[in-house]
């Protein structure tokens, strides 16, 4: 909702070539996937979605791109990202890692466009040139004024001195890598990170650990990450947590609407009436778009007034207050 | 194989949106002939918004957006920084598709101040020349707020605007905004059921001696019989509205009834998963018609008397610097290279957070209108004699349509704690009890902010990406500054549990998303060495093409642009309709 502090996506390393040392030095996630990715033989069936009975684990589930021990790492990653038990649901048990393994499957961005012509820039170029156009504006014996040069330095009318801000942030999105190899680079490093600091594999850790391990990553400050920043991995765990956990249940997470009852957003409704909006009550349980009515509003009747919908719940009084009056 | 020439019609527009909708609907009516060329798909309130309530889709994916895989912009903060593409959609979010972004607009409904019509002459009147920031270049608009006010009227009446009116007739008249323009007539409808918080923000306010009003939303709060004579239904405040068709035209758009209206004709065609590639031009720099490659690949020309540019404010000015030849060598428009010219954007922020802990909101009901504004700190409402600053901005607070995926992320989560883990869990069953105050500010003009071509960076076709200039500037800071104080102020009024202001402006960044309201880049203006257009938007130095939308805003104010640019097209429209169309290719006269 606030737009006040936005989480900016960290500068990315923009190596083509997938780290050979994640194969070489990783915990053995490395070479699994070198043997395993893209031939997942022990599928459950593909029983997917929000209607999935299946009583089999979500790691079991999760195999369109993930191979077993990079999903139980994910799952493991994302469990500290928003944790939980069965009582008090949070990733592992919205089945988050679910959600991530169909995404990445498809690509990553799912139907979001991206675009992808080069040239690709990295951070350390743009920090040169800003920083030879810093040299020359010192030379020239002005500093970095209002209309040119650098754009965040100075001072406020009350005297607080700005901050400067990594200008490569402030492009959004450039590096050339996809979400898919992010991943599959970065999960052996997490296990390398793991090993080196607390001499076990991540699933292995205390919580309090893991913990550890991501606040190094989301800081920038595990030394294993070397061709692949550890903040961009960590990024976009977090961002699909928030997806996997509160997108509708046909995506592969928010299993049982765990995520939208730890809110309180009833989810895909269809209408709510002015009174409601009023009222500080409890949400309605949540709704799925599976069980969204159907709704021909705009259906011709013959008659000279809309077909008013229908709201498919039993709380009535917002059916039709849309009727003109 | 050649381009397909198809039959000349009197008009043709790219794009198929609000403006080309009004313009369609009103031309036609006349029975002119007008095609529509329209990147996007064919997509009707029945069946295509139907059944839309998926907000991964929608908010996240951004489905009814430009696809910017084929064409997107680049930026850069200042003229010697590099300009890079605008990979993922982000600041802003135009859209494509029949009916255009209107279709997925929030709504906020406004006229501008007469004061916005004359920036310059009043802010050098009352505060003298020196006070304009150094390097801008804010004009005042050709025409004024007066001979605007018929074709708000109209739009207003046409599509079913609600709202209280603050000043009818000069008379200010209690609930309304007592800082807009006089109207002639009343809103057609009443306002919008407020929110809770709007509500609560308002009656804060007020204690502080301020002026809230009920945001003025094209969204119908009761049914209504509009220009179509279609009977539509009131809003049923579902949540899912904002990059969202409406699923019971509820929200007005191109499609509610210009469009309709228009094809019924017989005279009117829109051709859609059409892209523009060039503005076709004799040897004598007059337009003939534009050159067009459909889904397939092939290229088409349509000839035409009138050629109008009325896709978004971006793609409107790449489109006339494409369009070089012989006659016009820098491109349409760009004789005496003012074409890219006055690009300006806003401030759109929210300086302040409150929690509010138990309490819940319904922050999820509803739409992005059934919050309440306050223009007591907007344009020159308020005295700046004594501060280090020109301009405002709107404060606005209770807002609806909270879903989680855009919402969760950056939660208040306390001194020290992290975004992530148990404290983040924490703060997520408070999901509702966080209530923002926002601003939208006005950002100037300046001469070193420009569109122009990029010389890197291509579209699916091989042309060059437009390239955007901006950054925000000191007078922007300021006015940040400022204005975050006094959304502080109210928010300790609304008392909440715990507060969180952001005192300043942090730097301008492509991401996240902060408002679609770019505007300029081919400016209106009384004088052809200072503009692009005169007050119809037609193009000085290619008098049979005209530009629409906020592409002929000298500079922006601190609401939503869209009132105001389909007000201009009803007059444009009219203007149109009272010429000889195949004689405007001869010349301002």
């Amino acid at each position: 909702m606030t737009r006040s502090r936005p989480p900016l996506p960290p500068p990315a390393p923009q190596r083509v070539s997938i780290s050979r040392r994640g194969f070489l030095t990783g915990t053995g996630t490395g070479a699994a996937a070198l043997a395993v990715a893209g031939c997942s033989t022990d599928d459950e069936g593909g029983v997917r979605g929000p209607t999935s009975t299946s009583t089999s684990a979500p790691v079991e589930r999760a195999r369109q791109f993930f191979t077993p021990a990079e999903a139980s790492l994910v799952e493991a990653l994302t469990a500290r990202i928003l944790p939980g038990d069965p009582d008090d649901p949070g990733a592992r048990e919205a089945e988050v890692v679910v959600y991530i393994d169909a995404l990445l499957a498809s690509g990553g961005w799912g139907s979001e466009p991206v675009y992808r012509s080069g040239p690709f820039v990295t951070p350390e170029q743009i920090e040169e040139e800003r920083a030879a156009s810093d040299a020359e504006d010192e030379a020239a014996g002005g500093g970095g004024g209002d209309s040119s040069g650098s754009p965040d330095l100075g001072t406020t009318p009350f005297g607080v001195t700005r901050r400067p801000v990594d200008a490569f942030d402030r492009y959004g999105e450039q590096s050339m890598m996809t979400p898919p190899e992010v991943y599959r680079q970065g999960l052996p490093l997490v296990d390398a990170h793991s090993e080196a600091r607390f001499g076990a594999p991540f699933t292995e850790l205390t919580e309090g650990q893991q913990d550890q391990v991501l606040v190094a990553m989301e800081d920038g400050e595990a030394p294993e990450f070397t061709d692949l920043a550890s903040e961009d991995l960590f990024v976009l765990l977090r961002q699909h947590t928030i997806e996997g956990m509160f997108s509708d249940p046909m995506y592969g997470g928010n299993r049982d609407m765990v995520g939208w009852d730890l809110i309180g957003w009833p989810g895909a409704q269809r209408a709510y009436s002015p009174a409601e909006m009023q009222a500080e009550r409890p949400p309605r349980p949540p709704k799925a778009m599976e069980h969204l009515p159907a709704f021909e509003a705009g259906r011709r009747t013959g008659r000279d007034e809309p077909v008013l919908p229908q709201s498919g719940s039993d709380e009535g009084d917002h059916a039709a207050h849309g009727a003109g009056r | 194989m050649g381009a397909r020439v198809h039959p000349e019609v009197d008009v043709v527009t790219m794009g198929a949106g609000w403006t080309a909708g009004i313009l369609a609907q009103q031309l036609t009516a006349e029975g002119k002939r007008v095609v529509s060329l329209e990147r996007g798909p064919t997509r009707w309130t029945d069946p295509d918004f139907q059944h839309n309530h998926d907000s991964l889709h929608y908010r996240v994916r951004k489905a009814m957006m430009l696809d910017i895989s084929k064409e997107t912009w680049t930026w850069r903060p200042n003229t010697r920084a590099r300009a890079l593409p605008i990979r993922r959609l982000g600041s802003f979010h135009p859209g494509q598709g029949l009916g255009g972004a209107g279709v997925h607009w929030a709504a906020e409904t406004w006229r501008f101040f007469p004061s916005d019509f004359r920036y310059r002459s009043h802010h050098v009147e009352r505060y003298g020349q020196d006070r304009l920031p150094e390097g801008s270049n804010v004009q005042d608009w050709p025409l004024g707020y007066d001979e605007l006010e018929p074709y708000y009227d109209r739009f207003e009446w046409d599509v079913g605007v609600s709202g209280h009116a603050g000043n009818l007739r000069g008379e200010l008249i209690g609930e309304g905004n007592p800082f807009e323009g006089p109207r002639s007539r009343d809103y057609p409808l009443p306002p919008l059921q407020r929110s809770i918080a709007a509500a609560e923000f308002s009656a804060a306010a007020e204690d502080l001696g301020l002026h809230p009003f009920r945001q003025p939303a094209s969204i119908l709060s009761e049914g209504y019989r509009d220009l179509s004579g279609r009977y539509r239904s009131g809003c049923l405040y579902c949540g899912f509205c904002t990059r969202y068709g409406c699923e019971v035209d509820a929200k007005a758009s191109a499609l509610t009834a210009h469009i309709p209206l228009a094809l019924q004709t017989g005279r009117y065609e829109v051709r859609t998963g059409c892209v523009v590639r060039r503005i076709e031009v004799d040897d004598r720099g007059r337009a003939t018609g534009l050159r067009y490659v459909d889904q397939s690949g092939r290229e088409h020309v349509q000839p035409a008397a009138v050629v109008v540019i009325s896709g978004y404010t971006l793609n409107n000015v790449r489109m006339l610097l494409l369009s070089r030849s012989d006659a016009h060598p820098d491109g349409v428009g760009n004789d005496r290279g003012l074409v890219g010219a006055n690009y300006t954007y806003q401030l759109s922020q929210t300086p302040v957070t409150g929690v509010f802990e138990g309490r819940r909101f319904n922050q999820y009901m509803g739409n992005a209108c059934v919050q309440d504004a306050l223009h007591d700190f907007n344009g020159d409402n308020f005295d700046h004699s004594d501060l280090d600053f020109i301009g405002g901005a709107s404060v606005t607070a209770g807002g609806g349509e909270r879903e989680p995926l855009t919402s969760v992320g950056d939660l208040p989560v306390g001194d020290g704690e992290r975004n992530w883990g148990r404290a983040w869990k924490q703060a997520l069953r408070g999901w509702d009890s966080v209530v923002g105050i926002a601003i939208q500010g006005e950002s100037l003009p300046y001469r070193d902010h420009r569109l122009d071509l990029d010389p890197t960076y291509k579209d699916v076709f091989g042309d060059p990406l437009l390239r955007i200039t901006y950054d925000f500037r000191e007078n922007d800071r300021r006015l940040y500054a400022y204005l975050a104080k006094r959304c502080a102020e109210i928010m300790e009024r609304m008392g909440p549990s715990s507060m969180e202001t952001t005192d300043e402006l942090e730097p301008y960044t492509i991401a996240p998303y902060q408002s679609t309201h770019n505007t300029g880049g081919a400016i209106m203006g009384a004088d052809p060495g200072s503009s692009v257009t005169d007050s119809y938007g037609r193009v000085w130095d290619t008098p049979n093409v005209y530009v629409t939308g906020a592409t002929l805003y000298p500079q922006n104010p601190g609401m939503n642009p869209t009132g105001t640019l389909c007000a201009l097209a009803y007059r444009t429209a009219e203007h149109l309709n009272s010429v000889d169309l195949g004689s405007l290719a001869e010349g301002h006269g």
